[in-house]
């Protein structure tokens, strides 16, 4: 138990955060208009203003009563956004066999539950698998291989 | 030794270049189309694409690469090599873009080379439901007794520009109202909502021919061929307005002009298959019969009337 | 008697050996694309597209269309055991049909699915058979002030959806519209918030968003954390598939609601399954005696939306067919299928191509019956996936979720659109915020602002001329009344709630 409800004031002050943020940048850098003769920085504007005015209604209550930790897991969001990174960066110059076999045995890593010899009998059935649907079966454009250099 | 050196860098360059001439294609071409599967211009360079692969041998590709008004795959296709393996079909949104869209990675008048007109038409005045005319002459007087409203395809679209021109050059007291399409202004057209619309012959006849939209004028100094029924822009004391809606094919900028030769005859032989003569008469659109140079002077006249008739009406600011 | 000859040509050429062969072609791949995470209807057909130069137009747009009914089939499944919507439209499926499979209930859920997919289909075919030039010409009565005034009362009725605090809510709708204006502004061509990206100024996509959001945002938030035993192989048995008495008597009202829902909402261009199914789904839960049973497994919350985005993908081909007008991305696909062979969809199809028209039509039903027997074996098919462990299967969902997301327009960049989702999911869950009531922002705010701007061009700035038309006025009033009548009500069950002490309710997708 924690003596305030953390969770619920950041959540709030992000909230506000990114919609103030969304709303000077927009009021600086688009026009306004009128309600009836709206520009393209009207509705950006607004929303940003209404969205910064509900964090704050989501974090101020949060300060007067307890909350609980929220348990954040580090490993999982760090190593599956790398296997999506690699799939991002190697999808056009290697193709997709590579690619999807780099992705899965990275993706595999986030939890210590899988062997490294199953990972590559996993990507390994990945590849095969999505090269089956994706460009025998449905005749995507994408390479198969890819040589970049 | 350094001359030496460079004379052979030289000489096996220029044996590049002509081994590269002679034997066009080399591979698979590739064709960027900058809209989405489906669309009007994927389904000109779709039966396009198969003539060809009978006149060249090879595999010919297709890539469809949407975005950004045409921009993104436009963008694409100028980074590749000018060797003619990779080739763009596009509308006349490539000289319509550059004039509102600040942020292009490419200079449309170096990184583009323009290879052949294929298909043109001139552009078209439609009127909807709550238009009481049948002409031009009708409609401009309509239109100084009741401002009306000129839906467009979106900002920035031919549609767009097109309705402008009209409103500049027939100092019409018009509002211009955007639409996302062509498709949903002339379902507001035929709903009253809005009252014209410009476009090409081949995305406005079906709805003339439904009876649903009328077809006003044609914006050219005589009438149309293939439209001997309405009046031309011309007749009805309008002018400035005559600028062509078109189809065509572009290569990366710095392509060798007699490899622009080559590829212009072969697209004109694909073009007079009969499967494009039959796509042709469907859209009420003539094939194009420009040489190259023609066309780049079109190319670069129509973006420069874009871009200044953009400055003066204040679109894209 | 018209209509019985119409349907004895349609059903004629329905079930020639080749166009049977295409249909079933087209729903089974449509139900395999549906199942899988991550690849839409959308990326499919796109694909396919180029087959259909070699089809006959009829037998080309059979299949294409069963891929397209086919993929909401399947859709639901995934929302259902994973979490996860195969298909935009199935997102809201995930709120109960998840909470369902915890509680065993997965066959339960998928069987209802079925049925309700059926059945909305079928709602759907039979509007579309009857009143499509009708419809098509209603549709035509719809301007900018209408579409604006159906958007609000959209925005109205859905943005109690989750069960999340009024404030955390609406905060996540109006976040979700937010996001939506990244892009180009309909109205003047200027990009917002691109920060000169090229990629950013067609905004985010629909599906990256949704794929995001809901599957790598579940993925993020599953891997690692500590997992309550999976289902035990019983629930694939048939007995425990069945729906009971009270299940069956609890889903037909809901149904019936949906499928209307979904008609409707499907005939208009610009609209589509992913709204008709919030908006089913938000009625179900207004109208419920117990609406706190929504988010917690209830059947009422699966079976509403399957019927309406099943309705919704048959009367989509209405303004289709009927004006030429595709409503969206996938059905500009099927106007090209035929355009190719110029076959110039308007209101004279159906007099010019009866047996095109009525030959599609019975297509539908036939379609939708091969779904029908095609799903139920399925089902413990599907439940038994719950089986695989879970260490082997995520790396295989994050796969699909890539590829589907680079599919759709070949840019890698998307795939760095559902990761920044995927991140946003996952601090979403941790701060307790729900991810439906954004998605519903996103689809509907674009819609609000740009037909409110047109309306205001079309009525000279007059903002009391939008009162002034019929329709357009009565739904606004009717999202005025609606308004006051939800802010009341979260007033009363907050002085209730707060008398019966501190209850953190849990929230759901």
């Amino acid at each position: 138990m924690l003596d305030r409800d953390f969770r619920d004031i950041i959540a709030g002050l992000g909230l506000t955060a990114a919609g103030s943020a969304a709303a000077i940048y927009a009021a600086a850098h688009y026009s306004v208009g009128t309600v009836t003769r709206m520009g393209p920085g009207m509705m950006p504007v607004s929303l940003g203003v209404i969205l910064a005015a509900f964090g704050l209604a989501i974090a101020a209550p949060a300060f007067f009563r307890r909350g609980e930790t929220v348990p954040l897991n580090l490993r999982p969001l760090i190593v599956l956004t790398i296997a999506i990174l690699t799939f991002a960066l190697m999808i056009e110059p290697v193709g997709l066999i590579a690619a999807v076999f780099s992705t899965t045995v990275i993706a595999t890593l986030a939890e210590s539950r899988v062997s490294l010899g199953k990972a590559l009998i996993l990507g390994a059935a990945m590849s095969l698998l999505t090269w089956t649907i994706f460009i025998a079966g449905l005749g995507l454009p994408i390479r198969s291989f890819g040589w970049p250099f | 030794m350094k001359t030496l050196l460079l004379a052979t860098i030289a000489a096996t360059l220029s044996a590049t270049v002509a081994f590269a001439q002679d034997k066009f294609p080399s591979g698979p071409v590739t064709i960027i189309v900058p809209y989405g599967t489906g669309g009007s211009t994927d389904l000109t360079a779709r039966p396009l694409a198969i003539e060809l692969e009978k006149i060249w041998g090879q595999p010919v590709v297709i890539v469809n690469k949407p975005g950004a008004g045409s921009m993104i795959g436009t963008t694409e296709m100028t980074q590749a090599e000018p060797d003619g393996q990779t080739l763009l079909i596009n509308t006349a949104a490539i000289t319509t873009a550059p004039a509102i869209q600040k942020d292009l990675q490419f200079d449309p008048e170096t990184d583009v080379t323009p290879i052949s007109l294929l298909i043109t038409s001139p552009y078209v005045l439609v009127g909807g439901a709550k238009v009481e005319s049948d002409d031009f002459s009708g409609f401009l007087e309509e239109a100084k007794g009741r401002s009306m409203f000129m839906g467009t395809a979106g900002p920035g679209s031919s549609s767009h520009f097109m309705s402008e021109l009209v409103i500049e050059a027939a100092d019409l007291p018009a509002d211009v109202v955007h639409f996302s399409g062509g498709g949903e202004a002339q379902t507001n057209l035929m709903g009253g909502h809005a009252d014209t619309y410009i476009s090409t012959t081949a995305s406005v006849m079906p709805y003339v021919n439904d009876g649903r939209v009328k077809a006003l004028a044609v914006l050219a100094p005589e009438r149309f061929e293939l439209l001997p029924d309405v009046q031309s822009s011309g007749e009805a004391g309008v002018s400035g307005v005559d600028i062509n809606g078109w189809v065509a094919l572009f290569g990366p900028g710095g392509m060798d002009p007699a490899l622009v030769e080559q590829i212009s005859a072969d697209f004109a032989e694909a073009m007079a298959s009969d499967t494009m003569k039959e796509q042709l008469k469907q859209n009420y659109a003539v094939a194009g019969d420009l040489s190259p140079e023609e066309f780049k002077e079109i190319y670069l006249r129509d973006m420069k009337t874009w871009k200044d008739l953009a400055a003066k009406r204040g679109i894209g600011q | 008697m018209e209509l019985l000859s119409n349907l004895a040509l349609g059903l004629q050429t329905a079930i020639t050996p080749s166009n049977l062969l295409y249909c079933f072609a087209g729903v089974f791949l449509g139900t395999f694309v549906g199942v899988i995470p991550g690849v839409g209807p959308l990326a499919a057909i796109s694909m396919l597209f180029p087959i259909t130069f070699y089809l006959d137009p009829t037998a080309a747009l059979i299949m294409l269309a069963g891929i397209y009914y086919g993929t909401t089939y399947g859709g639901s499944t995934a929302s259902i055991l994973l979490n996860i919507p195969g298909a935009t439209s199935a997102a809201v499926t995930c709120l109960d049909g998840y909470p369902m499979a915890q509680q065993g209930r997965a066959g339960v859920a998928l069987f209802m699915t079925t049925i309700a997919s059926f059945v909305g289909g079928s709602f759907g075919i039979i509007v579309l058979s009857l009143f499509s030039p009708l419809i098509a010409e209603y549709a035509l009565t719809f301007g900018p002030a209408e579409y604006f005034a159906l958007m609000v009362l959209g925005l109205v009725a859905a943005s109690t959806i989750a069960n999340a605090s009024p404030s955390k809510g609406l905060s996540m709708v109006v976040f979700g519209m937010l996001i939506a204006t990244v892009g180009t502004d309909s109205q003047s061509g200027i990009g917002r918030f691109t920060f000169g990206s090229m990629s950013l100024l067609e905004g985010f996509g629909i599906s990256a968003m949704a794929m995001g959001l809901f599957g790598v945002g579940e993925i993020l938030s599953s891997v690692g954390a500590t997992r309550n035993a999976k289902i035990d192989s019983d629930s694939a048995k048939l007995r425990n598939m069945l729906p009971t008495r009270e299940d069956w008597g609890r889903s037909w009202m809901p149904g019936v609601r949906g499928s209307s829902i979904g008609a409707f909402f499907g005939a208009l261009p610009g609209t589509g399954p992913s709204i008709a199914a919030f908006m089913a789904y938000a009625v179900e839960k207004r109208i419920s005696k117990t609406p706190e049973r929504f988010g917690q497994g209830a059947l009422e919350g699966v079976v509403a939306p399957e019927t309406a985005n099943n309705a919704a993908d048959q009367t989509a081909f209405i303004p289709t067919l009927t004006l030429g007008i595709p409503g969206s991305a996938t059905m500009a696909l099927m106007l090209g299928a035929l355009m190719i062979h110029g076959i110039q969809p308007g209101p004279t199809l159906i007099v010019q191509q009866p047996s095109l028209f009525w030959g599609l039509v019975m297509s539908f039903w036939i379609g939708n019956l091969l779904l029908l027997i095609l799903n139920l074996p399925l089902i413990g098919i599907w439940v038994r996936l719950l089986l695989i462990p879970y260490h082997y299967l995520y790396p295989a969902i994050l796969i699909f979720l890539c590829i589907g997301a680079y599919s759709v327009r070949a840019n890698p960049a998307d795939v760095l659109v559902i990761l920044g989702f995927g991140v946003l999911g996952y601090a979403m869950r941790l701060a307790n915020l729900p991810a439906a009531p954004l998605l519903l922002g996103f689809v509907l705010g674009p819609l609000v602002e740009m037909q409110f701007r047109r309306a205001m061009v079309l009525a000279r700035g007059d903002l009391t001329s939008l009162l002034e038309r019929p329709i357009a006025g009565s739904v606004l009033v009717l999202s005025a009344i609606m308004l006051i009548w939800t802010i009341a009500g979260s007033i009363i069950r907050h002085r209730r709630q707060f008398s019966d002490a501190v209850n953190p309710t849990e929230v759901g997708g």
